[in-house]
């Protein structure tokens, strides 16, 4: 064969190898990013679930036994999905700049961040418990989750996108 | 030759003698100290406010030992690690005995009951912005503390800085003697901040960076540390740093719970300080929280 046509060969070789296998990639690509935008989500859910939780305990919102309980138990609902699953590889801060603050830890640390999370699920499982018994005990609880919260996020979450 | 050696030695005795002289211990005398009746319930809120149990309670001491001061923690510094001495009415190994004059000699002057400079490791380059009166309460509390027996260890340090003298020459260039000034215009609200944060909190302590002598640097007061290891930088806390974005209830309330904004809680040393904050009043902390918010923001946040 002339030289011209085994390079032209290969070079729709290329081409033909490259669009075969951009779905696949794209797909890698979109599944992170997807995942990020998940958890992002879940996230801002369990921040708006709690609000009112964290108003009461400050003394923000008016402290109302039922409400207060109604809250505990979706927060004690939403610490059952597995929000760890949706740390997929490939998608930790160096990996993703400014889209995500997940630090390497997570991958590093897979069962410490598992048992974090499994931790916050049981504070929220007292939380229902305790929210009924007063504003005082609201508190408490509440002090209890939020200190919860910040010790996960100082292990494994970015100051900063 | 003679004549030289003759001079020289002057030289050296003059020299001496002015060394001497600047290194000389000052402290008040009794004729200094106010007409005041110490108010031991209003100590107890100014050791929460200049957090004397987080270097002097034992090491790892929870709850009701806190109030058991019995030294032992060890402080790192660059010049060594000092260890918080033994501080409760003890006479053999605490300052049992020491008279109020003593003790805000120490506290506001870092001389010792024997005359000797102190460290300032202790703290008293803020201290000693600190009302006399408010001292008096102090020990008047402290007096009422449990009786602890046992020393902390001797300091590890080397060998020069066992030459306490030495440490009037870092006085003499570093402290300035004078009690709190209010500023001027200020809200009694942000002068009241002004007072805990530089006087009793002894913010400044962590959050201001230091030169090669140790001593605070000018210009950079609560602009923060950077460390290479970012678990061990200390935050810019004025304006110009990471509470750029905090309101003043933000600050009250992180000082009230340790609950921080975006869910993060205090780590490190600053859970001891909070613990401490959260005896203060709302008042209190809010002044506090005014005051920062007061500052000209200072560049320099360390990196997380």
């Amino acid at each position: 064969m002339r030289t011209s046509k085994v390079i032209g060969k290969l070079g729709f070789g290329a081409i033909g190898a490259a669009l075969m296998l951009a779905p696949a990639i794209g797909a890698a690509a979109d599944m992170g990013e997807r995942a990020i935008w998940a958890r992002t989500g879940y996230m801002n859910l369990v921040s708006w679930t709690a609000g009112p939780l964290f108003g009461m305990a400050k003394g923000d919102l008016a402290y109302d036994a039922e409400t207060a309980k109604t809250q505990a138990e979706l927060l004690q609902k939403l610490y059952e999905y597995p929000f760890p699953s949706l740390f997929v590889a490939g998608t930790a801060k160096p990996d993703r700049p400014g889209k995500t603050r997940a630090l390497p830890e997570i991958w590093q640390n897979p069962d410490k961040f598992q048992a974090t999370f499994d931790r916050e699920h049981d504070l929220a499982t007292t939380l229902v418990d305790e929210v009924g018994k007063g504003q005082a005990a609201l508190a408490a609880a509440v002090g209890e989750l939020g200190k919860g919260c910040g010790g996960c996020h100082s292990d494994f979450r970015a100051k900063d996108y | 030759m003679r004549r030289f050696l003759i001079g020289f030695a002057g030289l050296c005795l003059a020299g001496a003698a002015v060394f001497w002289f600047v290194t000389m211990p000052r402290t008040l005398g009794a004729g200094d100290l106010p007409d005041h009746k110490a108010d031991a319930e209003h100590g107890r809120y100014m050791f929460y406010a200049a957090g004397c149990a987080s270097c002097h309670a034992a090491p790892g001491a929870k709850g009701e030992d806190k109030l058991k001061l019995s030294g032992g923690l060890g402080l790192k510094t660059p010049f060594g690690t000092f260890y918080a001495p033994n501080i409760s009415p003890d006479p053999a190994d605490g300052i049992g005995g020491w008279t109020g004059l003593d003790f805000v000699n120490a506290v506001t002057r870092g001389v010792a009951r024997d005359g000797s400079h102190l460290f300032p490791v202790f703290p008293y380059l803020s201290y000693q912005r600190m009302r006399i009166e408010d001292v008096l309460d102090l020990k008047a509390f402290m007096d009422t503390l449990p009786a602890v027996k046992g020393r902390a260890p001797a300091d590890d340090i080397p060998f020069y800085l066992g030459w306490r003298r030495l440490l009037g020459g870092w006085k003499f260039l570093f402290m300035d003697d004078r009690p709190f000034q209010p500023i001027p215009g200020a809200s009694a609200q942000v002068n009241r901040g002004a007072y805990l944060v530089t006087g009793p909190g002894h913010c400044g302590e962590c959050h201001t960076p230091r030169n090669a002598l140790g001593a605070p640097r000018e210009g950079r007061a609560l602009a923060g540390v950077a460390a290479a290891d970012p678990k061990n930088s200390v935050p810019n806390i004025t304006p110009g740093g990471d509470l750029a974005d905090w309101s003043e209830d933000d600050i009250a309330t992180a000082l009230k719970t340790g609950l921080l904004p975006e869910f993060e809680t205090f780590g490190g040393t600053m859970i001891e300080v909070q613990e401490n904050m959260a005896h203060l009043t709302d008042a209190d902390r809010t002044a506090i929280a005014a005051y920062l918010k007061s500052l000209p923001p200072l560049p320099g946040t360390p990196k997380k």
